[in-house]
């Protein structure tokens, strides 16, 4: 199988000046394969979004290189990696008067010139990214108009135009309410599968992800990044191990004894 | 092309040609509005010669800086709301018009006291002058921002400096304006309340160059504007370079609004407020289309504001600061009460 993202000897994390970078857990050496649908879980402040800035270009690795389809996005073009990978973030989209099919249709940017023209194949990729997220029937709509449902559906239409073989999601679920996650995990299984795209995305929904997708990225402070099937993480007791947290005892915080 | 574009297309054009020659024909001195279309045609006439002068000299540039002054500002408003993403930014919010205005100061104040005589009893020089001062003032503070996006991540962050140069640029004209002469004083507040009759027809040819220049170029940025709506990262996933095109925008907006400030004096208000009208008039966010209907509409609301500056029977020009927001004001409350009603679908 092809090695669609691989992660070599990475280290993020944020740095106030070049000598006191201060890498946010040990090295990271993973990598996915085409076709794979991947969660990167683990709880907050593990470095999650930290990880998607890198993979994203967002922000600069301490240390190491990502290879998205073998190539190292350090030596790409923004509008080579744009054809790379896409992205679904957590941010709202939708000024005054902006259409779903216009946002949907901003993910064929990169191949468009100079005025975005859209040409007649640039149209059917565009409706049939709607059709698949089953966004179509909100193509006239504004985006400010939509519900949080609604919108993550476009915004994954969007990805979908910009036809990459690598799909990045920040929290796609954190606004939606349950039937919905399970539209959106079933929506992301059937890409992986179907469509062969490789799929990336953070959740803190375990008992939705455990027995959906194909590999689990477990993250906490300061320990290494675990990758494996949900069954093994969660047989060897990891899973159980990275979410422990050092809570206060209820009691103390409540005030009573 | 949709419909509302059309229609919306159609009426402006319509009522900037209209206005356009209202402009020529109505003033303090009526000038027969055949003649004038005679004159404008270049058949022969029965204009006496001092009314050609008032069209020529006076109402024909007026009227072509009130289109271009009206587009431009419009323009630069739209590129500042699109970069940072907010609706309350106009071309002043960044401190490059207080700039102008501390160039203008400075000059009065340091001529001033050098000489020991008001500046304005200099005659034309100092009108150049005053042009000179208001566009070095302009750039000085631009220059000094695009300084500052090099060293900053967050867009937000350039926005609370602009608007710090501002207050700072403002509280120095303030004391300048405190030590000067008392008819250079007066005459610093007039070019505060703008004017569109300050190009001779000698530099029309300039002025008109420079903003049809940058007019153009914005048009240029329309994909990268559409782009950066979306947020800057995804604006940088979908393959664009947001720090260059950052600068591109600054540079661009600060270019229109320095030349016009220099001419015209601080415009207020139009920048804010066609951007809202166009978005509202044409029902779109796309810049294709915002940044054309935006210099259109910028061009009918300063023509209109010129015109009822100008109306006759009252005694000269009133200041264009206070017409532009007398009008706009009511105007833009209505069309947003009006966008408020309608339902989120496209109609």
């Amino acid at each position: 199988m092809k090695k669609m993202l691989e992660l070599q000897q990475l280290l993020i994390g944020y740095a106030t000046s070049k000598k006191l970078a201060k890498p946010l857990m040990p090295a990271i050496s993973v990598s996915l394969n085409t076709g794979e649908l991947v969660a990167l879980t683990g709880p907050n402040g593990a470095g999650k979004t930290t990880l998607f800035r890198v993979i994203s270009s967002n922000l600069k690795p301490l240390q190491g290189q990502v290879f998205i389809d073998g190539k190292d996005i350090a030596n790409l073009s923004a509008r080579h990696k744009a054809g790379l990978l896409s992205i679904v973030l957590t941010d709202r989209v939708g000024e005054n008067f902006m259409k779903v099919y216009d946002v949907v249709a901003s993910g064929r940017y990169p191949y468009t010139g100079l005025w975005a023209r859209l040409n007649q194949e640039d149209k059917i990729i565009i409706s049939r990214s709607l059709e698949l997220t089953g966004a179509a029937v909100l193509a006239d709509r504004l985006m400010q108009s939509l519900s949080d449902g609604e919108r993550q559906k476009v915004m994954i239409a969007k990805a979908l135009a910009q036809d990459t073989p690598l799909i990045l999601l920040d929290e796609p679920s954190a606004f939606l309410d349950y039937p919905s996650k399970i539209a959106l995990i079933q929506l992301l299984k059937k890409l992986a599968k179907d469509y062969n795209k490789t799929i990336l995305f953070s959740s803190h929904d375990l008992d939705m992800i455990m027995r959906q997708v194909d590999k689990l990225w477990l993250m906490s402070p300061e320990k290494p990044m675990l990758s494996g099937t949900p069954d093994e993480l969660l047989k060897s007791g990891k899973l159980q191990e990275y979410f422990e947290m050092d809570y206060p005892p209820i009691s103390s915080v409540l005030g009573n004894e | 092309m949709r419909k509302r574009t059309v229609i919306s297309l159609v009426f402006l054009l319509i009522s900037g040609v209209l206005l356009l020659f209202l402009n020529l024909f109505l003033g303090s001195v009526a000038i027969d509005s055949k003649e004038v279309l005679y004159a404008l045609l270049g058949r022969t006439t029965n204009l006496d010669s001092s009314s050609l002068i008032i069209l020529y000299e006076y109402r024909f540039p007026q009227a072509i800086v009130a289109i271009l002054a009206g587009a431009g500002l419009a323009v630069a408003g739209l590129l500042m709301q699109t970069l940072f993403r907010n609706p309350l930014a106009d071309p002043s919010i960044l401190g490059i018009s207080s700039g102008a205005s501390l160039g203008v100061a400075l000059l009065l104040f340091v001529a001033g006291s050098f000489s020991g005589q008001a500046v304005v009893s200099l005659g034309w020089i100092s009108t150049l002058g005053v042009s000179a001062a208001a566009f070095t003032g302009a750039l000085v503070v631009l220059f000094f921002l695009l300084l500052m996006s090099a060293r900053i991540k967050q867009v937000v962050t350039l926005l609370i400096i602009g608007i710090m140069i501002a207050y700072l640029t403002g509280s120095l004209t303030g004391l300048l304006r405190f030590y000067s002469q008392k008819e250079d004083i007066q005459a610093f507040v007039i070019w505060g309340m703008g004017t569109f009759s300050g190009v001779g027809s000698a530099q029309l040819p300039f002025f008109s160059a420079a903003i049809l220049v940058g007019l153009f170029a914005a048009l240029f940025l329309s994909k990268p504007l559409n782009m950066m709506l979306l947020g800057n990262r995804y604006a940088e996933n979908l393959g664009l370079n947001t720090k260059l095109h950052t600068n591109l925008i600054l540079l661009l907006a600060g270019y229109l609004t320095a030349i016009i400030t220099a001419y015209a004096g601080p415009i207020a208000f139009i920048g804010l407020a066609v951007p809202h009208i166009a978005r509202n008039l044409f029902k779109t966010s796309d810049h294709r289309l915002l940044i054309p209907a935006s210099i259109l509409s910028g061009a009918v609301l300063a023509l209109f504001c010129n015109l009822i500056a100008r109306l006759p029977g009252l005694e000269g020009n009133l200041p264009i600061n206070s017409i532009t927001s007398l009008i706009g004001a009511p105007f833009v409350i209505w069309v947003m009460l009006r966008q408020h009603k309608q339902s989120a679908f496209e109609s």
